[in-house]
């Protein structure tokens, strides 16, 4: 673990709130990138969801860029790397998104900064970082995004996997979400169900809540065809 | 006059030189730095009597990163070239351009007119390619004709240049580095999830899985990466799916 990771997840676990880990990930975002909004939201098969924001006005922005169709968070659905927008009132801003530039502006918020949340090249989601003047991220606040994305997607497999249990815990064993043995037990089994990869890290992740495993144990074990989730 | 022929002070020198180049990349020495040590040792092992690197800017203008000498005279011709000039057309073309008569009547006039009030006799242009665009070119100045062995060393110059270049922007840009990794981990991850999908639909274990994705990657003319991707999204169209079907 890096110290900056370290810092970020001690950051989390300190905040006591009724708040869910989806929106500690949101406000210390919030914190350490020095932005006024951030949120969350669930992307799947291009249908949004919002799923935490520390304004809702962050979950408004969202919303919008679905509705119009672009934007900085819409378009990071079909990109391989983070949307930059650093700031909304530039000309190629306004060319890029045309209409959720105009949005945006509306509301004072002059630069934002979308983070797909993926594993591999399945997307469930993204992390969105709104400011309210313009922002260049630099190394070190892009270091930070990265790990925040990181956690964020962890967090949406927990969610999707129907897990009610809030406690932080549970989010940080999703950390081994980048593990091998879980990649290629995701895979089998989504081959197996026919479904999309990011439905089998769900079901296995909800199989090893069910039978009180860890998440790489089921992995293991459905590698080896010792266990294989079954519709 | 330097002999053109490789002796061995000027084999070990060169060595000495690249040796000098790496060392300086790795510790993130900017690009000027680089350049200039090249152009220096151009000067120096090469039958030439000045050189330059010139790179193209975003707005497509020829900038001046490192030269032998940054007398006045040599700025002038470099500067010229954003009109007329072998190092414009070696960095529009991507290929090498000689011009051994810098003849008043010739492509570039006012070029030539400035080199040879400076008594050079001929006049180099070797290009910078970076995956076959021209990024910039490497022009030497010389008193007399270079034979294809001593271009061949100044090429090497000039690619040298190219990679510490590029090595220098990722050492020096650690949001290049991070996005890369991220990258690297994210196609890793797909690489895996296809592995296990080839594994369950044969019946076979993953290690055997990504012999089968390597194969059909090479047969179809894909990277791995675009092999995975095509499975893991089962992608009806690309010529892997239908080489991983079951039969």
């Amino acid at each position: 673990m890096s110290n900056r990771h370290e810092y970020i997840v001690s950051r989390i676990r300190d905040i006591q709130s009724p708040n869910t880990p989806a929106e500690k990930i949101c406000q210390v975002a919030a914190e350490v990138l020095q932005c006024d909004i951030v949120s969350i939201c669930l992307t799947i098969a291009s249908s949004y969801s919002p799923v935490a924001t520390t304004n809702t006005l962050g979950t408004y922005l969202d919303e919008e860029q679905f509705v119009l169709g672009d934007g900085p968070t819409f378009a990071s659905q079909f990109s391989s790397t983070p949307i930059h927008v650093e700031n909304f009132q530039s000309k190629k801003s306004a060319d890029l998104y045309p209409a959720f530039a105009k949005v945006a502006l509306k509301h004072n918020v002059i630069s934002s900064h979308a983070f797909q949340l993926t594993i591999g090249s399945a997307q469930i989601g993204a992390l969105t970082l709104y400011w309210k003047h313009p922002v260049s991220l630099n190394a070190d606040y892009y270091a930070d995004s990265l790990i925040l994305a990181t956690l964020a997607t962890a967090e949406l497999v927990r969610l999707q996997a129907g897990i009610d249990d809030d406690s932080v815990n549970e989010m940080f064993e999703m950390q081994q979400l980048r593990k091998s043995v879980l990649q290629i037990a995701a895979g089998m089994t989504a081959e197996k169900l026919n479904c999309n990869v990011i439905e089998a890290l769900v079901r296995i992740r909800a199989y090893a809540f069910s039978e009180d495993l860890p998440v790489t144990e089921v992995a293991k074990r459905i590698v080896n065809r010792k266990i294989s989730i079954e519709k | 006059m330097k002999e053109q022929a490789l002796d061995a002070f000027t084999a070990s020198e060169l060595a000495v030189t690249f040796i000098e180049v790496a060392k300086g990349v790795t510790r993130g020495v900017e690009s000027v730095e680089v350049f200039t040590l090249l152009t220096e040792r151009c000067v120096k092992l090469l039958p030439v009597e000045a050189a330059g690197i010139l790179l193209k800017d975003v707005t497509g203008t020829l900038q001046v990163i490192g030269s032998s000498s940054p007398s006045a005279h040599l700025l002038d011709l470099f500067q010229v070239q954003n009109e007329e000039g072998p190092c414009l057309e070696c960095t529009q073309t991507g290929l090498r351009v000689i011009d051994t008569e810098l003849s008043a009547t010739g492509k570039w006039p006012k070029f030539s007119s400035l080199a040879r009030n400076e008594n050079y006799q001929a006049v180099y242009a070797l290009p910078l390619n970076s995956r076959g665009v021209a990024i910039g070119a490497l022009n030497l100045f010389a008193v007399q004709n270079l034979d294809e062995a001593t271009l061949d060393i100044a090429q090497s110059f000039a690619d040298t240049a190219t990679l510490s270049l590029l090595q220098a922007d990722i050492l020096t840009d650690e949001q290049i580095v991070l996005r890369k990794i991220h990258i690297a981990v994210e196609s890793r991850n797909t690489v895996e999830q296809a592995q296990g999908m080839i594994a369950e639909r044969f019946a076979i274990s993953p290690d055997v899985a990504l012999e089968k994705i390597q194969a059909a990657a090479k047969e179809s003319h894909v990277t791995l990466l675009e092999a995975a991707i095509a499975i893991v999204q089962r992608d009806s169209a690309s010529a892997v799916s239908s080489l991983l079907e079951k039969k």
